[in-house]
């Protein structure tokens, strides 16, 4: 964090953002997930900070509104890890199996409501993500411009994070993960260019996080086991249930997004 | 006609969890026919169009706007709800309120609640060690519920609660009773002064279900954790716990539940008990008398240890009796077990009465002394490989029913085995689920083995013992008083057959 003067741009039950002139970051407490926008704080409570309230960071201490200072001195800085993953097609199969066994038996992933809205909106999630599969696997991410369907992703859905974004955040997460460049950087950048209409403040953060390989700790956790050379379905399975029991549904759709992804890739080297 | 309202928030931000409770609250309002809150992005105004919910006035949204939208049989059910919706944005509903204590930290926790002293821990297993590390610096007691937590994690974090006088129990602790209330997935059972160390999970649930149904009472449950006796982690909760309810005046006696400890820490964990200063019971699986002190009274079974302390006997089973009759309605070609367990402990128990019946069981959870391969198996569906990507069979029994009906449609099975565990946090119906899966058997064939099952529980306990048990019955199931005396009737049985 850079020392500045911003304002609070939002408060929610136990996070508050915080806005500078260009960019947006999670103010929370000791348990906030890890996460590029993430500060997990010694704040016990934020219920004397407002929306519109005034922030100031300077000598690695950090003040908003009413709440008590905190002292950044001494903070940890996490990055995720940025090594591009070399997975093994046999494994990568059984590993794709299992998490789609494992997402079949989940009750978290078939939560929402079946109304005409949410069955439309599953409508467009799901387009988005068969041409982006097919797009990777033909090895087409890159070409001309960004797919219709893709683009009617972004800003699409319920939540703070529309779900479409979410699904996004996930495959490009997967996407740097697997280091296929230059495809991935031109997909990631046409993304950020259209998104600031197509979406809130918030969820394009994330996003333009996401476009440089940079998503919560969970996201992670669960690319990185999906893509492990190596078989081990606990390590996988509790990657799985933590990213999906991750947010409201923005760990399941984020996992959808990096599961498209790496689908489309097996298809393509199988 | 129906009607459609529109409000915009301009710049108003709600998260999911609180976007998707007021969707819901006003989607059932009556008279409403659709609400939506969403974000004003215009693929979610399309979304909103093509599901007939958009009027000039949310068309007008922006992407960091909050939309509600509505759709209504009338205008006054859509004023209605439109003012319901605002009510409850306005009013903070959504947000903490000073009527809402909910703490969203330890620290927070402990403000709110100065006077506590046990944190009980349920979050993803790399988390809980970090938590429980936290409530021990706050001078809490831990209950590790979660799973998934190391071993040098574990040994770390209760070797700082006993250098701090605290207690760690768990990790993965299902079960504990203090001050005879019931922590996690416990039973409603009949306070006393009996107190019990067990690895906690179903052993803790038998005895003391046991000891209230045989007129005795607990005092406290407290769950070690599975590998607190392995040499590894040499017993600190162990020893915490029998120091702890040494000291305690009203605690008369003292139940040690486990499996067989590790070489090394056994000798310290008996000599600890036998200058404990209390009687003590030993039901330590596939250890013999001769294992422990003399100073120390052996139970084989749990229900030995609860008979023991109560100085009572549970209603006979008429093993001998039962048996007979039941092999008489089997053909000769029946001739082998199948036991599906949720409960771990009680799996074991059952595999050890089996083997001590001559009957050799194969196990996914083997006890000391199982076979490698049998044609009899017991399996516990509780251990990881089950459960991984699934509810618990507590929680969720129909998650046996696939290995039930298979088992009932093995026209070389005599007998299939279960347990039933009622309990705080166990299903609300399981013996409805079995009945029903014991009847699509029926369905199918005439032929069944024979079905035996016990239930931990209490009439006190949410599902009622007694209801629970006339399901079963009706449903043709054997049922015994105990895990063990089903475990001797199925062996009964299973050597009439062969």
């Amino acid at each position: 964090m850079r020392a500045g003067v911003g304002t609070v741009h939002s408060v929610f039950e136990s996070t508050v953002y915080l806005q500078s002139r260009d960019a947006l970051c999670c103010l929370g407490c000791s348990n906030l997930v890890a996460g590029p926008l993430n500060i997990r704080s010694t704040l016990d409570n934020i219920a004397n900070i407002h929306q519109g309230d005034t922030w100031r960071y300077s000598q690695n201490r950090l003040t908003v509104g009413q709440s008590p200072t905190i002292d950044a001195a001494n903070c940890e800085n996490w990055q995720p890890d940025k090594d591009p993953a070399q997975p093994d097609l046999n494994i990568l199969y059984e590993s794709l199996k299992f998490v789609n066994y494992l997402i079949s038996r989940s009750t978290r992933c078939c939560q929402s409501a079946n109304t005409p809205t949410t069955q439309l909106i599953d409508k467009k999630l799901t387009r988005g993500m068969t041409a982006l599969r097919s797009r990777v696997s033909s090895q087409s991410l890159s070409n001309g411009a960004l797919h219709k369907d893709i683009v009617t992703m972004i800003g699409c859905g319920d939540g703070l994070t529309p779900e479409g974004d979410d699904i996004l955040c996930g495959a490009m997460v997967a996407l740097q993960s697997l280091n296929t460049e230059p495809a991935t950087t031109r997909f990631c950048n046409q993304v950020v260019q259209l998104a600031p209409t197509l979406t809130g403040d918030i969820s394009f953060s994330h996003l333009q996080c996401a476009s440089s390989g940079q998503g919560v700790e969970p996201l992670h956790n669960f690319v990185k086991e999906l893509l492990s050379p190596t078989t081990d379905h606990n390590k996988l399975a509790n990657a799985t249930d933590q990213l999906i029991h991750y947010g409201s549904s923005s760990g399941y759709r984020a996992l959808q997004g990096a599961l498209t992804v790496v689908t489309g890739l097996y298809q393509r080297q199988s | 006609m129906s009607e459609i309202i529109n409000e915009i928030r301009k710049g108003f931000y709600l998260d999911s969890v609180a976007l998707m409770r007021l969707s819901a609250e006003i989607a059932a309002i009556d008279g409403i026919e659709e609400a939506v809150l969403m974000t004003g992005t215009p693929s979610n105004l399309q979304i909103m169009q093509d599901a007939g919910l958009l009027n000039d006035t949310g068309e007008t949204a922006s992407p960091n706007d909050l939309v509600i939208a509505l759709r209504a049989d009338r205008k006054a059910s859509a004023n209605r709800a439109l003012a319901q919706a605002q009510k409850s944005l306005e009013g903070g509903a959504l947000k903490s309120g000073s009527s809402d204590t909910r703490a969203r930290t330890l620290r927070g926790g402990l403000a709110i609640h100065p006077d506590a002293n046990l944190a009980l821990i349920s979050t993803p297993g790399s988390y809980a060690a970090s938590e429980a590390r936290q409530a021990l610096e706050l001078g809490l007691n831990v209950m590790i519920f979660s799973d998934n937590v190391t071993i040098p994690q574990e040994v770390t974090l209760k070797q700082q609660a006993r250098e701090n006088d605290l207690l760690v129990m768990g990790p993965d602790c299902g079960t504990a009773y203090l001050n005879s209330k019931p922590l996690a997935f416990a039973n409603a059972i009949t306070a006393g002064s009996t107190a019990a160390i067990a690895a906690s999970g179903t052993g803790l649930q038998e005895f003391s279900v046991l000891l209230t149904k045989l007129g005795g009472g607990l005092k406290h449950g407290i769950g070690t954790g599975g590998r607190d006796l392995s040499d590894a982690v040499s017993a600190i909760s162990t020893l915490t716990a029998i120091d702890l309810l040494s000291a305690d005046e009203s605690v008369d006696e003292i139940v040690l539940i486990s499996k067989p400890p590790g070489a090394a820490t056994a000798k310290i964990v008996f000599d600890k008990l036998v200058n404990c200063g209390k009687p003590v019971i030993a039901c330590v699986f596939g250890l013999q008398q001769d294992s422990l002190p003399k100073e120390i009274r052996f139970a084989a079974t749990l229900r030995e240890a609860a008979e023991l302390v109560t100085g009572k006997s549970l209603p006979e089973d008429d093993i001998s009796a039962r048996a007979t009759q039941l092999s008489n309605s089997l053909n000769a070609q029946r001739k082998y077990l199948r036991g599906l367990y949720t409960g771990g402990t009680l799996c074991t128990e059952t595999q050890l009465i089996l083997q001590r019946a001559g009957i050799a069981v194969a196990s996914n959870a083997p006890a000391p002394g199982a076979s490698e391969s049998s044609a009899h198996e017991i399996i516990d569906l509780g251990a990881d490989e089950y459960t991984i990507g699934k509810p618990h069979p507590m929680i969720e029994p129909a998650v046996r029913t696939p290995l039930l009906l298979s088992a009932l449609a093995d026209p070389s099975l005599a007998a299939v085995i279960l347990d039933v565990v009622l309990g705080y946090g166990s299903h609300n119906n399981p013996a409805a689920i079995i009945a029903e899966a014991i009847n699509t058997a029926a369905e199918s064939s005439s032929k069944l083995p024979v079905i035996i099952a016990s239930i931990c529980g209490t009439e006190n306990d949410p599902q009622g013992y007694s209801q629970q048990r006339a399901l079963l019955k009706n449903a043709g199931v054997e049922i015994c008083n105990c895990n063990a005396s089903a475990a001797e009737l199925c062996a009964a049985v299973i050597n009439l057959q062969t």
